[in-house]
């Protein structure tokens, strides 16, 4: 019987020739990735009564990003900053990435991520490294403690859904209203414990940014990891990187075997998929966009991991070009990495949201997580991010709707929830 | 090492389903903080506050938290595992739990059981026995059990040693120390 992907790294990571679903394995880690969070695995090993980690399996292959909290919005994060200084030059860290703020998992696709490896990252949305076909996955800091210092975890080999993509990507339709879609008819459990290969014509057609927004969403889906085969465009994408060269030539994709097992097969022809919209307070919570269009909204949002990028940017734009966002509606742009950030000013997109009336925030991860742009009892907002959890963004009395950049882009014009595909508002092309 | 405890007993608080860690620890009092004792109180203060009010005075230790499918869905954040213990819960049973959750509670030795049925066994206010030789859960009140999946040998050893950083410390003193 043939392997999907996952089986097939799980296997070359614990020497073993095959591995079935439901199988532990002892598997190495190729590479640990963190962000803040690699305080708190130094200090869950102090609270155990160790002095730190006790050993660090490669320093090249950990890396560690500041970026959750650039530039800090309190004494505790200022504090926690000058601890994880302190902390890398303890361990004598060779990738210690201080003052480049932006989104970790751009980031890392940008600078660190490696197709065909297992990964381990200090953060859910580490599944977004399966754009690249490497399989990341999320771990809590008592995990990557151990990982850390033998280079090698524990595994439950998942068993593995296939999603298959058909048709064309129609303008009003991104992968965040595939995501929604999926969450909508197969819940947030849908791929608990499970993997997910998306495959088909549609996502040999996809960019890597549109990859990148699939595979963030994964854990949306509740899989464990989110993985898309190694083609072209993973190649053209990893060209441009500059450091550890090395590491990256010695890659080895890995793909599906034509008679792999799969637990569900769900095909989706995007000529027939609407633009979707979460409501408040679950990424399940999810309709065809008419039937919330109306809806009053305060604040529009368009960043993350999931929805930071050019192509995110320039479709805001593109709808914004000539317009002004409605005079009671706030707009906020963030881009997912500093890369992105010239890209898109040099492009001129800034300029067209700014002249539209939105704003743009420094790269990171401040308004998908509610450190910047907070929402008041009573606000409502439609955000092209992750989560829209009671609370996410301030009060717990707010209404937070999740929809794609072009979804959230008319609703920021219109001051309600708009429908990307009959808006009234003219949409020009970007010059 | 203490010998393990295999039965635990306690009093039943339920919630729905995708209860997520934006509930159990919202991110303002996580806000990436140093770990200490305030913050752990802070996250203890404001943990379910968003669905419960001050849920913090009414807890006791022991208690057992119940909940739907996907318990623990959303953002890797541990101290949304840490505030279980922290209230004083011994387990929780859910009918799915998240996977990264039920990882982190594996890893600082926190008992959570998928039970598929737990929702409608139980009301709010029972006691649950749960017991981890006979592998059942008892409803003391109704008189009535369900199955439980036994934990994989390897994840019992992890919880029974009281989390991963234990299994690593021991693996250490053994000399299983890992080649350079
Ligand atoms: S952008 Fe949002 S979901 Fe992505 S890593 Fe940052 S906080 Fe997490």
């Amino acid at each position: 019987m043939g392997m999907t992907i996952i089986e097939k790294i799980m296997a070359r990571n614990s020497g073993l020739e095959t591995v079935t679903p439901g199988q532990f394995v002892d598997a190495k880690v190729d590479r640990v990735i963190a962000h803040e969070e690699f305080y708190r695995i130094h200090t869950a090993c102090e609270y155990n009564g160790l002095p730190g980690i006790p050993r660090i399996f490669d320093l090249d292959r950990f890396h560690v990003v500041m970026e959750h909290f650039q530039p800090a919005i309190d004494k505790v994060q200022a504090t926690r900053g000058v601890k994880m200084r302190e902390l890398a030059e303890h361990y004598q860290l060779r990738h210690f990435r201080d003052t480049l703020a932006g989104v970790l998992h751009r980031i890392v696709m940008e600078d660190y991520v490696v197709p065909g490896e297992l990964a381990l990252g200090s953060d859910s949305h580490s599944v977004a490294w399966g754009a690249l076909n490497c399989a990341g996955s999320g771990m809590g800091e008592h995990e990557l403690a151990f990982a850390l210092t033998f280079g090698t975890l524990w595994f439950k080999v998942p068993e593995t859904i296939k999603v298959v993509l058909e048709g064309e990507w129609h303008p009003a339709i991104a992968p965040k209203d595939v995501a929604l879609w999926l969450a909508g008819k197969y819940t947030t459990a849908f791929a608990l414990y499970q993997s997910i290969e998306f495959t088909g014509p549609a996502v040999a057609r996809m960019s890597m940014e549109q990859r990148f927004q699939l595979s963030s969403h994964a854990v949306e889906l509740g899989g464990k990891f989110g993985l898309f085969e190694y083609d072209d465009k993973t190649r053209e994408f990893l060209s441009q990187r500059s450091i550890l060269r090395e590491q990256l030539d010695n890659a080895r994709p890995v793909s599906a075997d034509p008679d792999a097992h799969y637990t569900q097969v769900i095909t989706i022809n995007l000529d027939d998929l609407a633009p979707q919209v979460a409501r408040p307070h679950t990424f399940q919570n999810v309709v065809p966009v008419d039937e919330v269009a109306g809806i009053r909204i305060d604040q529009a949002l368009v960043g993350s991991c999931a929805n930071g990028h050019i192509e995110d940017i320039e479709v805001v734009a593109r709808i914004l070009h000539g317009n002004k966002v409605h005079p009671k509606t706030r707009l906020f742009v963030q881009p997912s990495s500093w890369a992105v950030w010239r890209e898109a000013s040099r492009r001129g997109l800034f300029d067209t949201i700014l002249d539209a009336g939105g704003q743009v925030i420094s790269p990171g991860c401040h308004l998908c997580l509610g450190m910047q742009g907070r929402l008041a009892d009573g606000e409502v907002c439609i955000t092209a991010t992750t989560r829209n959890h009671k609370g996410r963004m301030g009060s717990g009395e707010a209404d937070i709707y999740l929809a794609s950049p072009a979804t959230v882009a008319h609703s920021a014009l219109a001051g309600v929830i708009a429908d990307p595909r009959t808006s009234t508002v003219p949409s020009k092309k970007v010059a | 090492m203490n010998a393990p405890t295999r039965i635990l007993r306690g009093r039943v608080w339920k919630f729905g389903d995708n209860i997520d860690t934006d509930i159990i620890a919202p991110a303002d009092v996580i806000s990436f903080g140093l770990g200490d004792a305030n913050e752990q109180n802070m996250v203890k203060q404001a943990a379910f506050r968003d669905v419960r009010e001050k849920f913090y005075e009414k807890v006791q230790p022991g208690d057992i938290l119940v909940a739907g499918r996907n318990f623990g869905l959303g953002s890797h954040r541990e101290p949304a595992n840490k505030v279980l213990v922290s209230l004083g819960f011994s387990a929780v049973i859910a009918e799915s739990i998240a996977r990264l959750f039920f990882r982190n509670s594996v890893a600082i030795g926190f008992h959570a059981f998928s039970v598929p049925g737990i929702e409608v066994f139980v009301q709010e206010g029972e006691t649950l026995e749960i017991d981890m030789q006979a592998w059942r859960v008892r409803n003391l009140d109704q008189g009535t059990d369900l199955k439980l999946d036994p934990y994989s040998e390897l994840v019992q050893t992890i919880i029974e040693s009281g989390g991963i950083i234990e299994v690593m410390k021991q693996r250490i003193a053994s000399g299983l120390v890992p080649a350079e």
